[in-house]
């Protein structure tokens, strides 16, 4: 292999491919980069076994061929390069030389083929939805997903291929996030209409990491089989494998009928919510909300610390209410929505609350009060 | 490496071939069996049997070994495949429970990446982090469709009772010394050399491998056997000197192990080298000496067996072990006795030095008495 290239390509494709190097393995070749030139182009790839990460550098290429090199000790040398031409260039099976200016470096690495292939899906099912609303769907969903890997179904994000568009799903038993993008957003790109898969929640992460919103940029194309799915934007794939398992029920946890609401500023509610989770810090940050004749209040007490009140102008119908949640999971949730304000929809003070973007009939939220 | 061709194991390959030909693949194995019979070797063998995209079209069971899915799973990259083993060498470590609850629980619940079923292999199982059982007897509970769990062991007496119940067993066993001479010389060994290893062995397959791959093992039996041969020429008051060259030779073969560790693909074949497990934290010394002391029994039994006209252990030292005159049948006798003696000393902890250097002195001591009839050796006594 011997290949030239621009530096601050080189850096910023090296960015996006190896925060995926796993940095939780047992074998060596997996915390290392594959560096494969081919034609005009280097492949440049990382794979921890869960999720694999491609870029493609456009280069010259004097001599193709493949090796691989740490990922960290490549990055950290190109990250500190002067931006100018790079040489690349395979001295062994397994040690890559490289200068730039009057830099030069050798580093020892391992051959191509103890590199485990990134998985291809082919054959699967596929649509294009823009950066910018995926991005949406990810950033809407993500965070209600379950940090505890005991329950692996829970960690994943649902994603569900249907007539209506696009959804993602996601929920941790206490709360749920549902985003949807109509199909009118969504362009077919071959396969099975109707389709669903669970996603690993780290995989769409690092798929948001990629992502920027903006009219000129490419579309995400997505791309699932059985086994796994591929995220595709310009020249950076993707790859991750799919959670196996039945995922909850989710349409059945969401309240059908409800008879009592409160519309509210979002931003004013999100930073009353913050002040007051500061009291009940020590008390799994429950925070009591009352709803009657145009205001919402929210008080917070803990025996140590003192006590919380605010009050909030609020439009409220139906009967009055008192409800207690938690405050972690409310802040996620008005932090990632965009709309001026929010609803707020109830049935009782047992029962879980909606939590609704005014303008954005696209996006839910539902999460368990606690006890008063 | 097929599951047809694991040496002398022909019991445990039989019933994972038909488990795969008959569609009646487990979801959860336990291989045991003593240390270094090829139990590791077998999971990896399975492995790919269950994985390979080019099966024998007459024996579905049988891996081709050359497609990717084989390859990888040889060179420990294929993403559906998974061993997991306690970190570095040292006998005292365990698998983690982080490991156990990653690579395991979760990543169990990952759809296959290319293959068609996800394979975990715990080896050893024996050897996890306390506390751990439960969270491995979570994953044994319900795996998913495509999962097979293989729990590899040479002590199940240490797993607790509800772990074997929930797998299917698979025993392993001592391989027979011919079977073995027979796999050395295909391995392209002389038949004398092969004979020697395969009965040092005391039956582990992968410790014979292991043995001929690295010619330094071989170096080591060779030196030993030499200084034997060469122990009747030597005085009396040596012993210092002769337990420093034995002691020399055990860190020549640690050394040898050491080096060759990578490159070795079989089960553990160096970690624990002989008949002895290895003291916690006695370092690579205390495991490999046991060794060196069964090469020098292997001396002794040969110079009876030459007696008796019976088959050798060492064929290709017949002309020096019979160079000795016979009729020494009770020292001979008392030699070996003197050394498994010391073997089992250092199987307790005893102090290398001490138990080698009185050992030395034992054997120095045999040939002296010979040598004490003769009139030179009365004559410089005076
Ligand atoms: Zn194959």
């Amino acid at each position: 292999m011997r290949v030239t290239c621009n530096r601050s390509v080189l850096h910023e494709a090296l960015q996006h491919v190896s925060r995926v190097v796993a940095g939780r393995t047992t074998l060596p070749i997996l915390s290392n980069v594959l560096l494969e030139a081919q034609g005009g182009k280097l492949r440049i790839v990382a794979y921890d076994m869960e999720i694999g990460a491609q870029s493609k550098v456009p280069v010259e290429t004097a001599e193709e061929g493949a090796l691989t090199v740490p990922a960290r000790v490549l990055g950290d040398v190109v990250a500190s390069l002067p931006d100018a031409t790079v040489e690349m260039a395979a001295e062994e099976r397994s040690v890559l030389g490289l200068s730039c200016g009057r830099s030069q470096y050798t580093i020892h690495g391992l051959p191509a083929e103890e590199f485990p292939a990134l998985p291809e899906v082919s054959d699967g099912s596929g649509f294009e939805v823009s950066q910018g609303k995926m991005r949406d769907l990810i950033r809407s969903t993500i965070f209600a997903a379950s940090g505890d890997e005991a329950r692996a179904i829970l960690t994943g994000v649902l994603l569900i291929r249907g007539e209506e568009g696009v959804k993602m799903v996601a929920t941790d038993s206490y709360r749920l996030a549902v985003k949807s993008a109509p199909a009118e957003e969504v362009k077919e790109t071959g396969g099975d209409a109707e389709w669903r898969v669970i996603i690993p929640a780290r995989a769409l992460q690092e798929v948001n990491r990629m992502l920027a919103p903006g009219e000129e940029r490419p579309p995400v194309r997505v791309q699932a089989s059985e086994q796994q799915i591929s995220f595709e934007v310009g020249e950076y794939t993707l790859v991750s494998r799919l959670i196996e398992g039945q995922f909850p029920n989710y349409a059945r946890v969401i309240p059908e009928e409800t008879d009592r609401s409160v519309e509210v500023a979002r931003e004013d509610l999100l930073a009353a919510i913050k002040r007051a989770a500061i009291v009940a810090r020590a008390e799994a940050s429950k925070l009591v909300f009352r709803m009657q004749e145009g205001t919402l209040t929210i008080s917070a007490e803990s025996g140590d610390v003192g006590r919380a009140h605010e009050e909030l102008a609020a439009t409220v119908e139906g009967e009055n209410i008192e409800i207690a949640f938690s405050a972690e999971y409310l802040t996620d949730v008005l932090g990632v929505m965009e709309s001026d304000s929010v609803l707020w929809q109830f049935t009782g003070p047992l029962s879980s609350g909606l939590l609704k973007a005014a303008d954005d009939p696209d996006y839910l939220y539902v999460v368990m009060p606690m006890q008063l | 490496m097929r599951l047809g061709d694991l040496i002398g194991q022909t019991r445990a390959a039989t019933a994972l071939r038909n488990a795969i030909t008959r569609h009646r693949v487990s979801h959860a194995y336990l291989f045991s069996g003593p240390h270094g019979v090829g139990k590791s070797t077998a999971a990896l063998a399975f492995a790919q049997a269950l994985n390979c995209d080019r099966p024998s079209p007459d024996d579905p069971a049988a891996a081709c070994g050359q497609c990717r899915s084989c390859r990888l799973i040889s060179q420990g990259t294929h993403p559906d495949v998974r061993l997991i083993s306690p970190p570095g060498k040292r006998e005292t470590s365990v698998i983690p429970i982080d490991r156990i609850r990653r690579d395991l629980v979760y990543d169990i619940n990952l759809r296959p990446a290319m293959g068609r079923r996800k394979v975990y292999i715990l080896d050893p199982a024996d050897r996890t982090a306390p506390f751990s059982i439960h969270t491995i007897l979570k994953a044994l509970e319900e795996p998913p469709p495509y999962a097979v769990i293989i729990l590899v062991t040479s002590r199940p007496a240490l797993l607790p009772p509800t772990i074997p119940s929930r797998c299917q067993q698979v025993a392993f066993q001592l391989a027979g010394i011919e079977a073995i001479v027979h796999h050395l010389q295909t391995l392209g060994l002389d038949a004398p050399v092969a004979a020697a290893i395969a009965a040092l062995s005391g039956g582990r397959v992968a410790w014979a491998v292991g043995a001929a791959h690295h010619p330094d093992v071989l170096a080591v039996r060779n030196a030993l056997l030499d200084l034997c041969a060469g122990l009747h020429a030597r005085a009396a008051s040596g012993g210092l000197r002769l337990a420093e060259e034995i002691k020399l030779q055990a860190l020549a073969l640690s050394q040898a192990q050491n080096d060759g560790e990578e490159q070795t693909e079989t089960e553990d074949a160096s970690s624990e080298s002989g008949s002895a497990p290895a003291a916690a934290g006695g370092g690579r010394l205390r495991s490999d000496l046991p060794w060196c002391l069964d090469v020098i029994v292997s001396w002794y039994r040969d110079r009876l067996a030459a007696a008796h006209g019976a088959p050798l252990v060492n064929p290709d030292y017949a002309e020096a072990v019979s160079r000795r005159k016979s009729g020494r049948i009770a020292a001979d006798e008392r030699a070996i006795a003197a050394i498994l003696e010391t073997k089992h000393s250092l199987q307790r902890n005893a102090n290398v030095d001490l138990a080698l250097e009185s050992l030395a002195i034992k054997l120095l001591a045999e040939p002296a008495t010979m040598r004490s009839s003769s009139h030179s050796e009365r004559g410089r006594a005076r």
